[in-house]
Protein backbone atom coordinates (compact mmCIF):
# COMPACT_ATOMS: atom_id res chain seq x y z
CA UNK A 1 0.00 0.00 0.00
CA UNK A 2 1.43 3.50 -0.62
CA UNK A 3 2.06 6.13 1.93
CA UNK A 4 -0.96 7.78 0.29
CA UNK A 5 -3.27 5.10 0.95
CA UNK A 6 -1.85 3.94 4.48
CA UNK A 7 -1.95 7.87 4.92
CA UNK A 8 -5.31 8.38 4.82
CA UNK A 9 -6.48 5.05 5.96
CA UNK A 10 -4.49 6.30 9.00
CA UNK A 11 -5.61 9.52 9.48
CA UNK A 12 -9.22 8.30 10.22
CA UNK A 13 -8.30 5.63 12.39
CA UNK A 14 -5.57 7.73 14.24
CA UNK A 15 -8.89 10.20 14.59
CA UNK A 16 -10.71 7.28 16.45
CA UNK A 17 -7.91 6.63 18.43
CA UNK A 18 -7.95 3.18 16.94
CA UNK A 19 -5.71 1.17 19.42
CA UNK A 20 -3.14 0.30 16.64
CA UNK A 21 -3.00 3.80 14.55
CA UNK A 22 -0.54 4.86 16.87
CA UNK A 23 1.76 1.98 16.05
CA UNK A 24 1.16 2.32 12.36
CA UNK A 25 1.72 6.06 12.78
CA UNK A 26 5.02 5.49 14.50
CA UNK A 27 5.94 2.68 11.93
CA UNK A 28 5.37 5.12 8.70
CA UNK A 29 7.03 8.26 10.81
CA UNK A 30 9.26 7.30 13.57
CA UNK A 31 11.85 7.24 11.86
CA UNK A 32 11.60 11.02 10.02
CA UNK A 33 9.94 12.25 13.92
CA UNK A 34 13.59 10.77 15.25
CA UNK A 35 15.97 12.12 12.61
CA UNK A 36 14.22 15.86 12.82
CA UNK A 37 14.70 16.18 16.39
CA UNK A 38 18.25 14.48 16.66
CA UNK A 39 19.14 17.01 13.76
CA UNK A 40 18.12 19.56 15.95
CA UNK A 41 19.21 18.35 19.48
CA UNK A 42 22.06 16.31 18.42
CA UNK A 43 21.98 13.81 21.37
CA UNK A 44 20.28 10.41 20.92
CA UNK A 45 18.87 10.27 24.28
CA UNK A 46 17.19 13.64 23.53
CA UNK A 47 16.23 12.82 20.25
CA UNK A 48 14.58 9.53 22.22
CA UNK A 49 12.69 11.55 24.82
CA UNK A 50 11.54 14.23 21.61
CA UNK A 51 10.19 11.69 19.64
CA UNK A 52 8.44 10.11 22.54
CA UNK A 53 6.83 13.33 23.71
CA UNK A 54 6.06 14.15 19.38
CA UNK A 55 3.90 10.76 19.53
CA UNK A 56 2.52 11.40 22.53
CA UNK A 57 1.44 14.87 22.02
CA UNK A 58 0.12 13.86 18.35
CA UNK A 59 -1.78 11.61 20.09
CA UNK A 60 -3.89 13.85 22.54
CA UNK A 61 -4.49 15.93 19.51
CA UNK A 62 -5.85 13.26 17.81
CA UNK A 63 -9.64 14.68 17.52
CA UNK A 64 -8.08 18.01 15.97
CA UNK A 65 -6.33 16.06 13.03
CA UNK A 66 -7.33 17.48 9.57
CA UNK A 67 -9.39 14.56 7.47
CA UNK A 68 -8.47 16.26 4.12
CA UNK A 69 -5.14 17.05 4.69
CA UNK A 70 -1.44 14.36 5.13
CA UNK A 71 -0.70 13.51 8.51
CA UNK A 72 3.18 13.94 7.73
CA UNK A 73 3.44 17.88 7.68
CA UNK A 74 1.08 17.71 10.36
CA UNK A 75 3.18 15.74 12.53
CA UNK A 76 6.02 17.60 11.64
CA UNK A 77 4.94 20.80 12.59
CA UNK A 78 4.33 18.95 16.05
CA UNK A 79 7.90 17.08 16.49
CA UNK A 80 9.74 20.58 15.43
CA UNK A 81 7.80 22.77 18.23
CA UNK A 82 8.74 19.48 20.49
CA UNK A 83 12.59 19.53 19.73
CA UNK A 84 12.44 23.46 19.80
CA UNK A 85 11.63 23.66 22.90
CA UNK A 86 13.84 20.92 24.24
CA UNK A 87 16.54 22.59 22.79
CA UNK A 88 15.71 26.09 24.95
CA UNK A 89 15.21 23.62 27.58
CA UNK A 90 18.46 22.41 27.62
CA UNK A 91 20.25 25.84 26.60
CA UNK A 92 18.43 27.32 29.84
CA UNK A 93 19.97 24.62 31.68
CA UNK A 94 23.21 24.97 30.15
CA UNK A 95 23.79 28.59 30.37
CA UNK A 96 21.90 28.15 34.00
CA UNK A 97 19.70 31.27 32.75
CA UNK A 98 16.10 30.85 34.48
CA UNK A 99 14.67 33.72 32.65
CA UNK A 100 15.81 32.51 29.18
CA UNK A 101 17.05 35.50 28.06
CA UNK A 102 17.65 34.32 24.50
CA UNK A 103 14.47 33.74 23.86
CA UNK A 104 14.87 34.01 19.69
CA UNK A 105 17.61 31.59 19.44
CA UNK A 106 16.72 28.44 17.47
CA UNK A 107 18.95 25.73 16.95
CA UNK A 108 21.32 26.35 14.54
CA UNK A 109 20.61 22.91 12.58
CA UNK A 110 16.68 24.23 12.14
CA UNK A 111 17.25 25.13 8.56
CA UNK A 112 16.93 21.91 6.44
CA UNK A 113 14.67 19.66 9.03
CA UNK A 114 11.75 19.46 6.49
CA UNK A 115 13.51 18.79 3.58
CA UNK A 116 15.77 16.28 5.82
CA UNK A 117 11.72 15.12 6.66
CA UNK A 118 11.05 14.51 2.72
CA UNK A 119 13.80 12.80 1.71
CA UNK A 120 13.94 10.22 4.97
CA UNK A 121 10.18 9.77 4.26
CA UNK A 122 10.81 9.12 0.88
CA UNK A 123 13.53 6.40 1.33
CA UNK A 124 11.18 4.66 4.01
CA UNK A 125 8.82 4.32 1.23
CA UNK A 126 11.38 2.02 -1.20
CA UNK A 127 11.50 -1.61 -0.61
CA UNK A 128 13.41 -2.48 1.37
CA UNK A 129 16.26 -4.24 -1.35
CA UNK A 130 16.08 -0.78 -2.95
CA UNK A 131 16.75 1.12 0.55
CA UNK A 132 19.71 -1.20 0.78
CA UNK A 133 21.26 -0.26 -2.58
CA UNK A 134 20.69 3.89 -2.00
CA UNK A 135 22.90 3.43 1.59
CA UNK A 136 25.30 1.70 0.18
CA UNK A 137 26.01 3.84 -2.84
CA UNK A 138 25.23 7.01 -1.45
CA UNK A 139 26.18 7.07 2.45
CA UNK A 140 28.50 3.76 2.43
CA UNK A 141 30.04 5.31 -0.68
CA UNK A 142 29.83 1.65 -1.99
CA UNK A 143 30.31 1.14 -5.92
CA UNK A 144 28.14 -0.66 -8.01
CA UNK A 145 30.58 -3.31 -8.24
CA UNK A 146 31.55 -3.42 -4.21
CA UNK A 147 27.49 -3.35 -3.63
CA UNK A 148 26.91 -6.28 -5.72
CA UNK A 149 29.99 -8.03 -3.53
CA UNK A 150 28.60 -7.15 -0.52
CA UNK A 151 25.28 -8.13 -1.27
CA UNK A 152 26.27 -11.32 -2.90
CA UNK A 153 24.32 -10.32 -6.16
CA UNK A 154 25.07 -9.48 -9.97
CA UNK A 155 26.59 -6.15 -10.95
CA UNK A 156 23.41 -5.70 -13.19
CA UNK A 157 20.47 -6.51 -10.29
CA UNK A 158 22.50 -3.57 -8.55
CA UNK A 159 22.32 -1.29 -11.08
CA UNK A 160 18.90 -2.32 -12.23
CA UNK A 161 17.82 -2.03 -8.55
CA UNK A 162 19.54 1.82 -8.39
CA UNK A 163 17.79 2.81 -11.29
CA UNK A 164 14.23 1.94 -10.03
CA UNK A 165 15.19 3.21 -6.86
CA UNK A 166 16.47 6.67 -8.05
CA UNK A 167 13.24 6.97 -10.33
CA UNK A 168 11.05 6.47 -7.47
CA UNK A 169 12.79 8.97 -5.08
CA UNK A 170 12.56 11.41 -8.18
CA UNK A 171 9.15 10.72 -8.42
CA UNK A 172 8.70 11.27 -4.52
CA UNK A 173 10.44 14.29 -4.40
CA UNK A 174 9.47 16.24 -7.45
CA UNK A 175 5.83 15.47 -6.33
CA UNK A 176 6.28 16.60 -2.69
CA UNK A 177 8.37 19.94 -4.01
CA UNK A 178 5.22 20.64 -6.60
CA UNK A 179 2.90 19.86 -3.49
CA UNK A 180 4.52 22.60 -1.31
CA UNK A 181 5.79 25.24 -4.16
CA UNK B 1 15.30 11.41 -21.89
CA UNK B 2 11.96 12.06 -20.01
CA UNK B 3 11.17 13.95 -16.75
CA UNK B 4 12.14 11.50 -13.99
CA UNK B 5 15.32 9.87 -15.55
CA UNK B 6 17.01 13.08 -15.88
CA UNK B 7 15.64 13.97 -11.64
CA UNK B 8 16.73 10.26 -11.11
CA UNK B 9 20.07 10.64 -12.48
CA UNK B 10 20.70 13.68 -10.89
CA UNK B 11 20.27 12.40 -7.48
CA UNK B 12 22.01 8.88 -8.30
CA UNK B 13 25.03 11.44 -9.37
CA UNK B 14 24.84 9.55 -12.73
CA UNK B 15 25.61 11.83 -16.06
CA UNK B 16 24.13 9.29 -18.66
CA UNK B 17 23.81 11.29 -22.45
CA UNK B 18 21.57 14.18 -22.55
CA UNK B 19 21.48 15.48 -18.84
CA UNK B 20 22.56 18.72 -19.58
CA UNK B 21 20.80 18.68 -23.09
CA UNK B 22 17.12 17.77 -21.05
CA UNK B 23 17.68 20.74 -18.50
CA UNK B 24 18.17 23.64 -21.38
CA UNK B 25 14.83 22.37 -22.77
CA UNK B 26 12.77 21.78 -19.69
CA UNK B 27 11.78 24.53 -17.64
CA UNK B 28 10.31 22.44 -14.65
CA UNK B 29 13.27 20.11 -14.34
CA UNK B 30 15.57 23.63 -14.29
CA UNK B 31 12.92 24.65 -11.11
CA UNK B 32 13.45 21.09 -9.23
CA UNK B 33 17.32 20.53 -10.20
CA UNK B 34 18.56 22.49 -6.70
CA UNK B 35 16.24 20.68 -4.55
CA UNK B 36 16.97 17.20 -6.15
CA UNK B 37 21.03 18.29 -5.96
CA UNK B 38 19.88 19.43 -1.98
CA UNK B 39 18.09 16.09 -1.66
CA UNK B 40 21.44 13.89 -3.21
CA UNK B 41 23.63 15.93 -0.36
CA UNK B 42 20.93 14.79 2.49
CA UNK B 43 21.26 11.21 1.13
CA UNK B 44 24.71 11.39 1.90
CA UNK B 45 24.67 12.69 5.29
CA UNK B 46 24.83 10.10 8.21
CA UNK B 47 22.39 11.73 9.76
CA UNK B 48 19.61 10.62 7.46
CA UNK B 49 20.26 7.38 8.16
CA UNK B 50 19.98 7.02 12.03
CA UNK B 51 17.76 4.37 13.04
CA UNK B 52 15.33 5.41 16.35
CA UNK B 53 16.40 2.59 19.32
CA UNK B 54 14.34 -0.46 18.73
CA UNK B 55 12.21 -0.45 21.96
CA UNK B 56 11.00 3.02 20.95
CA UNK B 57 7.92 2.21 19.61
CA UNK B 58 6.64 0.03 22.84
CA UNK B 59 7.80 2.59 25.09
CA UNK B 60 5.94 5.43 23.16
CA UNK B 61 2.53 3.05 23.35
CA UNK B 62 3.00 2.41 27.30
CA UNK B 63 3.28 6.24 27.68
CA UNK B 64 0.40 6.88 25.62
CA UNK B 65 -1.33 4.52 27.67
CA UNK B 66 -0.38 6.07 30.55
CA UNK B 67 -1.28 9.52 29.83
CA UNK B 68 -5.00 7.52 28.55
CA UNK B 69 -5.55 6.45 31.76
CA UNK B 70 -4.07 9.40 34.03
CA UNK B 71 -6.53 11.95 32.87
CA UNK B 72 -9.57 9.94 34.19
CA UNK B 73 -8.33 9.19 37.52
CA UNK B 74 -7.20 13.15 37.57
CA UNK B 75 -10.67 14.20 36.01
CA UNK B 76 -12.52 11.82 38.24
CA UNK B 77 -10.78 13.11 42.06
CA UNK B 78 -10.75 16.54 40.16
CA UNK B 79 -14.46 16.74 39.89
CA UNK B 80 -15.23 14.83 43.19
CA UNK B 81 -13.16 17.44 44.95
CA UNK B 82 -14.80 20.28 43.02
CA UNK B 83 -18.36 18.72 44.21
CA UNK B 84 -17.20 19.28 47.28
CA UNK B 85 -15.40 22.31 46.97
CA UNK B 86 -18.70 23.90 45.42
CA UNK B 87 -20.58 22.51 49.04
CA UNK B 88 -18.04 23.62 51.49
CA UNK B 89 -16.68 27.15 49.78
CA UNK B 90 -18.63 28.21 47.39
CA UNK B 91 -17.78 32.26 47.86
CA UNK B 92 -14.02 31.14 47.62
CA UNK B 93 -14.76 29.59 44.26
CA UNK B 94 -16.69 32.44 42.65
CA UNK B 95 -13.47 34.52 44.09
CA UNK B 96 -10.60 32.67 42.06
CA UNK B 97 -12.33 30.50 39.89
CA UNK B 98 -12.45 27.39 41.01
CA UNK B 99 -9.86 24.85 39.56
CA UNK B 100 -7.03 24.86 41.65
CA UNK B 101 -9.38 25.20 44.61
CA UNK B 102 -10.34 21.54 44.49
CA UNK B 103 -7.13 19.80 43.53
CA UNK B 104 -4.30 18.62 45.49
CA UNK B 105 -2.38 22.11 44.64
CA UNK B 106 -2.64 24.51 48.18
CA UNK B 107 -4.30 27.81 47.33
CA UNK B 108 -2.19 29.82 45.08
CA UNK B 109 -0.17 32.83 45.78
CA UNK B 110 -1.71 35.18 43.07
CA UNK B 111 -4.96 35.08 40.76
CA UNK B 112 -5.61 37.21 38.09
CA UNK B 113 -8.34 37.63 35.19
CA UNK B 114 -7.57 37.94 31.58
CA UNK B 115 -9.75 39.66 29.23
CA UNK B 116 -9.99 38.94 25.28
CA UNK B 117 -8.29 41.43 23.32
CA UNK B 118 -9.44 42.59 19.84
CA UNK B 119 -12.63 41.10 19.25
CA UNK B 120 -12.01 37.93 21.29
CA UNK B 121 -14.98 36.98 23.35
CA UNK B 122 -13.19 34.31 25.77
CA UNK B 123 -11.81 35.71 29.13
CA UNK B 124 -10.04 33.41 31.52
CA UNK B 125 -8.72 32.99 34.58
CA UNK B 126 -4.94 32.36 35.77
CA UNK B 127 -3.59 31.32 39.38
CA UNK B 128 0.21 31.11 39.96
CA UNK B 129 2.34 29.84 42.54
CA UNK B 130 5.27 30.95 43.55
CA UNK B 131 8.06 28.50 43.28
CA UNK B 132 11.97 28.53 44.22
CA UNK B 133 12.59 28.87 40.41
CA UNK B 134 10.07 30.66 39.12
CA UNK B 135 5.93 30.38 38.97
CA UNK B 136 3.55 27.51 38.07
CA UNK B 137 0.31 28.54 36.43
CA UNK B 138 -2.90 27.40 35.83
CA UNK B 139 -4.94 28.75 33.10
CA UNK B 140 -8.56 28.29 32.65
CA UNK B 141 -9.84 29.97 29.31
CA UNK B 142 -12.61 27.08 28.63
CA UNK B 143 -14.47 29.20 25.90
CA UNK B 144 -10.97 29.80 24.06
CA UNK B 145 -11.84 27.96 21.04
CA UNK B 146 -8.68 25.45 20.33
CA UNK B 147 -6.14 26.29 18.15
CA UNK B 148 -6.18 25.53 14.55
CA UNK B 149 -4.22 23.11 13.09
CA UNK B 150 -0.68 24.48 12.55
CA UNK B 151 -1.09 26.94 15.30
CA UNK B 152 -0.79 27.09 19.18
CA UNK B 153 -1.46 29.44 21.83
CA UNK B 154 1.51 30.84 23.78
CA UNK B 155 1.50 32.43 27.49
CA UNK B 156 3.80 34.94 28.29
CA UNK B 157 4.70 37.27 31.22
CA UNK B 158 5.86 40.43 30.30
CA UNK B 159 7.09 44.06 31.63
CA UNK B 160 8.17 46.96 30.36
CA UNK B 161 5.68 46.56 26.89
CA UNK B 162 7.61 44.04 25.24
CA UNK B 163 9.99 42.52 27.25
CA UNK B 164 8.58 38.81 27.80
CA UNK B 165 9.46 35.15 28.93
CA UNK B 166 7.53 32.46 27.37
CA UNK B 167 5.64 29.63 29.92
CA UNK B 168 5.05 27.69 27.24
CA UNK B 169 2.44 26.95 24.53
CA UNK B 170 -0.96 24.51 24.34
CA UNK B 171 -4.06 24.19 22.12
CA UNK B 172 -6.89 24.02 24.00
CA UNK B 173 -7.68 26.00 27.20
CA UNK B 174 -9.86 24.33 29.25
CA UNK B 175 -7.39 23.90 32.01
CA UNK B 176 -3.40 24.43 31.47
CA UNK B 177 -0.77 23.78 33.39
CA UNK B 178 2.62 25.94 32.58
CA UNK B 179 6.00 26.62 34.45
CA UNK B 180 8.04 29.87 33.82
CA UNK B 181 11.12 30.61 35.53
CA UNK B 182 10.42 34.11 36.19
CA UNK B 183 8.27 35.47 38.98
CA UNK B 184 5.29 37.56 38.62
CA UNK B 185 6.53 40.56 41.01
CA UNK B 186 8.90 41.16 38.15
CA UNK B 187 6.78 40.45 35.26
CA UNK B 188 3.18 41.78 36.03
CA UNK B 189 1.50 41.63 32.90
CA UNK B 190 0.71 38.22 31.48
CA UNK B 191 -0.48 37.95 28.06
CA UNK B 192 -1.98 34.73 25.82
CA UNK B 193 -0.93 34.92 21.98
CA UNK B 194 -1.69 33.10 18.80
CA UNK B 195 1.65 31.72 17.18
CA UNK B 196 1.71 29.69 14.27
CA UNK B 197 4.24 26.95 14.05
CA UNK B 198 6.83 28.35 12.20
CA UNK B 199 9.43 27.43 14.62
CA UNK B 200 10.11 30.95 15.60
CA UNK B 201 10.27 31.37 19.27
CA UNK B 202 9.41 35.21 19.42
CA UNK B 203 5.91 35.92 20.16
CA UNK B 204 3.70 37.22 17.28
CA UNK B 205 2.42 40.11 18.10
CA UNK B 206 -1.82 38.72 17.63
CA UNK B 207 -2.81 39.11 21.44
CA UNK B 208 -5.71 37.09 22.58
CA UNK B 209 -6.10 37.12 25.96
CA UNK B 210 -4.56 40.10 28.50
CA UNK B 211 -4.39 40.74 32.49
CA UNK B 212 -3.99 44.10 33.81
CA UNK B 213 -1.15 44.53 35.85
CA UNK B 214 -0.51 42.77 39.08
Amino acid sequence: MSRALDDRALRLAFARKDEDAIRRLYRLYGRPVFGLTLRVLADRGLADEATQLTFVKAWQAADRVDPDRPIGPWLYTIARRVAIDLYRRERRHANNDPLDREIAVLPPSIERTWEAWQVRTAVDELPPVERDIVKMTHFLGYTHEEAAAHLGVPVGTVKSRSHRAHRRLAGTLAHLQEATA
Amino acid sequence: MTCNEWRAALLSGDHPEGLDGHLAACLECRRLADDLRSAADLLADPLLWEEPPPDLEDRIVGAIERTATAPETHRGSSLRSRWLGLVAAAAMIVAIGGAWLSTRDPAPDWTATLTGVDGTAAAATIAGWNTGSGTRVVLEAPGLDPADPGYAYELWFARDGDEVVSAGTFRTADSVELTVGVARRDYPTIVVTLEPLDGDPRPSGVAVLRSGDA
